[in-house]
């Protein structure tokens, strides 16, 4: 792994089109700022990893459902 | 609505489905809330339309759009996970599938720092019980 020690203020530039922001730190806390094409996707690990996970469990092998409910009030 | 099936590019990837680039939206004959999404060869998942179900919903979702993303043109589709019972089916609010039918690119949009979670019920526990 690489490590960088920056300060607030300071950026980051990553392969020439991805630029990294450290906009604050504070408390054990550091907000970043981050500049990507659209095609970069930016998550938060945690969160990123919950709908893998949720995707993974929905994902169906064979399409044999019963009978789709309608919702209330309309069935 | 059509019922016709499109072809989507899923752009970016579903997360842990990052392989699969294109998939199928394809209608549920004689019911507007359901839709199939399917990659061929691939996994397939059951979507809803949230309008159905979460009132309020739409609206929330269009918020934490980016100001660069034009919400028109955009249908928005919650994936579901079934359950034994089929009535226990819960959707995937946090990870919204937005499907620009018009250029046919779809994505999960993940509303961060939202309350919603990957795991919502359909429907209210009356309904949940009578079925059982």
């Amino acid at each position: 792994m690489l490590v960088l020690t920056r300060k607030s203020g300071q950026n980051l530039i990553i392969n020439d089109n991805i630029t990294v922001r450290i906009l604050e730190v504070k408390g054990g806390q550091v907000k970043l700022g981050i500049v990507a094409p659209r095609n970069v996707s930016v998550h938060r690990e945690e969160v990123y990893l919950a709908i893998k996970e949720a995707n993974l469990q929905a994902a169906l092998t064979d399409k044999n459902i019963p009978e789709l409910p309608l919702p209330a009030g309309k069935g | 609505m059509t019922d016709a099936a499109i072809t989507l590019e899923m752009d970016p990837p579903l997360p842990g489905f990052e392989e699969i680039t294109s998939f199928t939206l394809t209608p549920v004959p004689d019911n507007p809330c359901f839709a199939w999404l399917e990659a061929k060869n691939g996994p397939q998942f059951l979507l809803a339309k949230p309008e159905f179900f979460f009132s309020g919903y739409l609206q929330q979702v269009k918020t934490y759009l980016p100001s660069n993303f034009t919400s028109t043109g955009i249908s928005v589709y919650v994936i579901i996970t079934l359950a034994d019972r089929i009535q226990d089916m819960t959707a995937n609010l946090l990870a919204p599938l937005l499907v620009d039918t018009a250029s046919k690119r779809a994505g999960q949009h993940i509303l961060y720092d939202s309350a919603f979670t990957t795991r919502h019920y359909l429907f209210p526990p009356e309904k949940r019980r009578q079925c059982g």
